[in-house]
């Protein structure tokens, strides 16, 4: 068994537009290990769903230049005809969309859809792919799944139907679901239901999540690490609970800011000063220096590389300026954004 | 009570009709809110927390007077509102703020055309020159400057944040006693959310305005609100100080929402009692609507809706667990008492 599922480097998506060439994703690299829960997070236009979604080749064709390699289980995707594509979605990768109700067809039951799935890539007879539409609804909590799979899509509360979605995507036994955005339109007890739900069909079968959302708040619970999106590019990655207890990024600590806390003392919280860029109008060095508190000379003027800190399972990396201490010039790292490393390790 | 209520809300209730498809084409209603009592309060955020269907989305727009309550009534400074003819001056007085800044802002009209609108209607500007004074004011009230550049600019020229500015800023127009948001921030960038609820918060505190803020995500509700209001399938679960709600939760919904809400301070993952969805509004649960969820349903929870009790200071909750047979509370089910 290799150690890391899929392996993306170097990725980069460019969409032809009236205004010109825009770059919605730059130089993309990170790995994920089999039964890893990787989230990419990120807000609108980070290019989080565009990273996402040229992993299996879902990007249309036209006016969108990919470059970088996308390596599933060794294999690289980049090089694969169509055809060959078709017959890996699903079966070693799948995804789970975010509305539920516009990705199931509203004029078959989902018993049929899901058939309809098993029996393209697999040889059972009607019954048989019935019964193992009945096993994958109930896998995924839908209780009375038989009954179940004579319900149209309609007839199913959002909950429900994106259970049937995520029962279609591991109906193939994927090696790595892609899930985008799959509980942002439920309710908060939902949201949780399902998300539970996962993190056990994850331990159970052993499948690689590359989870995208919006939300970081959810993420502690949910991911083991996460990769944190800003106007294309990756600004830091670390494991879920480094990220939260010691975010190295001006971004991901503002990002930490603009969620409210559910205890404690009221304070005054600020989130981040203006908004996220306009990808045809990307500032010049690190995008986010016209929000960044922390912002010096270097970066309007250069890109920071990406830098990584630490090693081994503490091992993490940043893309910041402020971080490059062998540069002359550079501001001392502010406090909160050299908080100990949790556990094991230190800071240095 | 020390503060006054700029706006009550008595008993209201909406029984939408709808045509069941069933054997019969009847008509039947889906009781999407009942007998919700509510007040607000001059210079204090008031923030109804629910989940989809809880009615809260229904219960903001007959307090914008968007729609005509079934039964209950609506006071603005004490008095009735008459129906008909007086709906612009109530409306000057109560202004609504949506969720989508993306729809709620006409694509072909400039900002400028947005916020003469409300000036002129109302007729609360003298003249272009005043006009354009009250425009550029307003848009620095909403913090968009320099005004002189966002004043000709379209709604596409303006990201998601600065939309819902506008939109605010439109609702200032008039000079209203009311705002009433209904999820306000929900389509917005993460990062730009408490720009805006600290723009609420503000208005607050220096205009002293009565603001209904209505939201699925009861942890900003924490932050922005002087007084959270729980909905639950149509019915008020529980009320009181926006701290004290969410630190002593005493109604099992209210419970169950803050275990389920994402909370990176958790240290274990919380076990949720109370699990499943809201019911039908066609067919709601007897009594206490949550009961069929609910981990401490009694046999009283089946039959009779539960009087809202009060549980602390302010605070109260429509649950039988509080409430004795017979002493009911009677602060008023509001429970936003001084």
């Amino acid at each position: 068994m290799t150690t890391t599922v899929l392996e993306v480097e170097h990725l980069g998506v460019t969409f032809a537009t009236e205004d010109g060439p825009v770059l919605a994703v730059k130089d993309m690299s990170f790995a994920v290990r089999p039964g890893e829960i990787l989230a990419l997070v990120g807000e609108s236009g980070c290019g989080k769903t565009v990273t996402a979604m040229s992993i299996p080749g879902l990007l249309p064709s036209d006016g969108v230049a990919r470059s970088g390699t996308v390596r599933l289980a060794g294999r690289d995707l980049t090089t694969l005809a169509e055809r060959e594509l078709e017959s890996l979605r699903g079966k070693d990768i799948s995804v789970v969309f975010q509305e539920p109700m516009t990705s199931l067809n509203p004029a078959y039951t989902v018993g049929k859809q899901i058939v309809e799935v098993l029996r393209r890539h697999q040889s059972l007879n009607r019954g048989q792919a019935l019964d193992r539409a009945v096993e994958l609804l109930t896998l995924v909590g839908i209780p009375d799944a038989r009954r179940r799979c004579t319900s149209f899509p309609h007839q199913l509360s959002g909950g429900m139907r994106q259970r049937v979605m995520i029962a279609m995507a591991l109906a193939l036994e994927p090696r790595v679901v892609i899930m985008d955005e799959p509980t942002t339109a439920l309710d908060v007890v939902t949201q949780r239901e399902i998300l539970e739900e996962l993190i056990g069909l994850r331990d159970r079968l052993g499948f690689a999540v590359l989870f995208i959302t919006h939300d970081l708040s959810l993420l502690i619970e949910l991911a083991d690490s996460i990769a944190v999106m800003y106007a294309g590019r990756l600004v830091e990655r670390a494991s879920a609970a480094a990220l939260f207890r010691s975010p190295r990024h001006p971004y991901t600590r503002g990002l930490l800011n603009s969620f409210p806390s559910l205890h404690g003392e009221w304070r005054r919280m600020t989130g981040i000063a203006g908004s996220p860029p306009d990808l045809r109008h990307v500032p010049s060095g690190c995008a986010f220096h016209p929000r960044c508190p922390h912002a010096f000379d270097r970066c309007s003027a250069e890109t920071p590389k990406l830098v990584e800190i630490g090693g081994g399972d503490q091992s993490r990396v940043v893309s910041c300026w402020l971080h490059d201490s062998a540069a002359p010039g550079t501001p001392a790292v502010p406090e909160d954004l050299a908080l100990p490393e949790p556990m094991i390790g230190s800071a240095s | 009570m020390t503060e006054i209520a700029v706006l009550e809300a008595k008993n209201l209730t909406k029984h939408f009709q709808i045509r069941e498809r069933s054997l019969a084409l009847r008509r039947v209603p889906v009781r999407a809110v009942e007998d919700v009592s509510i007040s607000l309060a001059k210079g204090s955020v008031t923030a109804v927390v629910g989940e989809s269907g809880s009615g809260k989305s229904t219960l903001a727009r007959m307090l914008a007077r968007l729609i005509v309550p079934t039964s209950g009534e609506v006071l603005l400074r004490g008095s009735r509102t008459p129906p008909g003819g007086a709906r612009r001056e109530y409306t000057r007085q109560v202004q609504l703020v949506l969720q989508d800044p993306f729809s709620s802002l006409n694509p072909v009209h400039s900002v400028r055309y947005h916020l003469s609108r409300p000036l002129r209607i109302h007729g609360m500007a003298d003249g272009e020159t005043d006009l354009e004074r009250s425009i550029l004011d307003l848009l620095r009230r909403v913090a968009l400057t320099p005004a002189e550049q966002f004043i000709d600019k379209y709604p596409h020229e303006l990201s998601g944040g600065q939309r819902q500015r506008v939109a605010i800023a439109r609702a200032l127009a008039v000079r209203p006693e009311v705002l009433i948001a209904d999820e306000p921030v929900s389509m917005l960038d993460v990062s730009i959310r408490l720009g805006v609820l600290n723009l609420l918060a503000d208005l607050r505190d220096t205009e002293g305005l009565a603001i209904l803020y209505v939201t699925h995500d009861i942890a900003s509700a924490r932050y922005l609100a002087d007084t959270i209001v729980v909905m639950y399938a149509g019915q008020m679960v529980e009320s009181g100080p926006a701290a004290e709600v969410t630190d002593h939760p005493s109604h099992p919904y209210t419970q169950l929402l803050l275990r389920a809400a994402p909370d990176p301070d958790r240290v274990e993952p919380p076990t949720l009692a109370g699990r499943g969805a809201p019911p039908s509004l066609v067919r709601p649960p007897s009594g206490c609507r949550f009961h069929p969820r609910c981990p401490h349903a009694m046999p009283v929870c089946e039959t009779t809706a539960p009087p809202a009790v009060r549980v602390a200071d302010g605070h109260a909750s429509a649950c039988w667990l509080y409430a004795q047979e017979g002493t009911h509370d009677t602060t008023g089910p509001d429970g936003v008492v001084g």
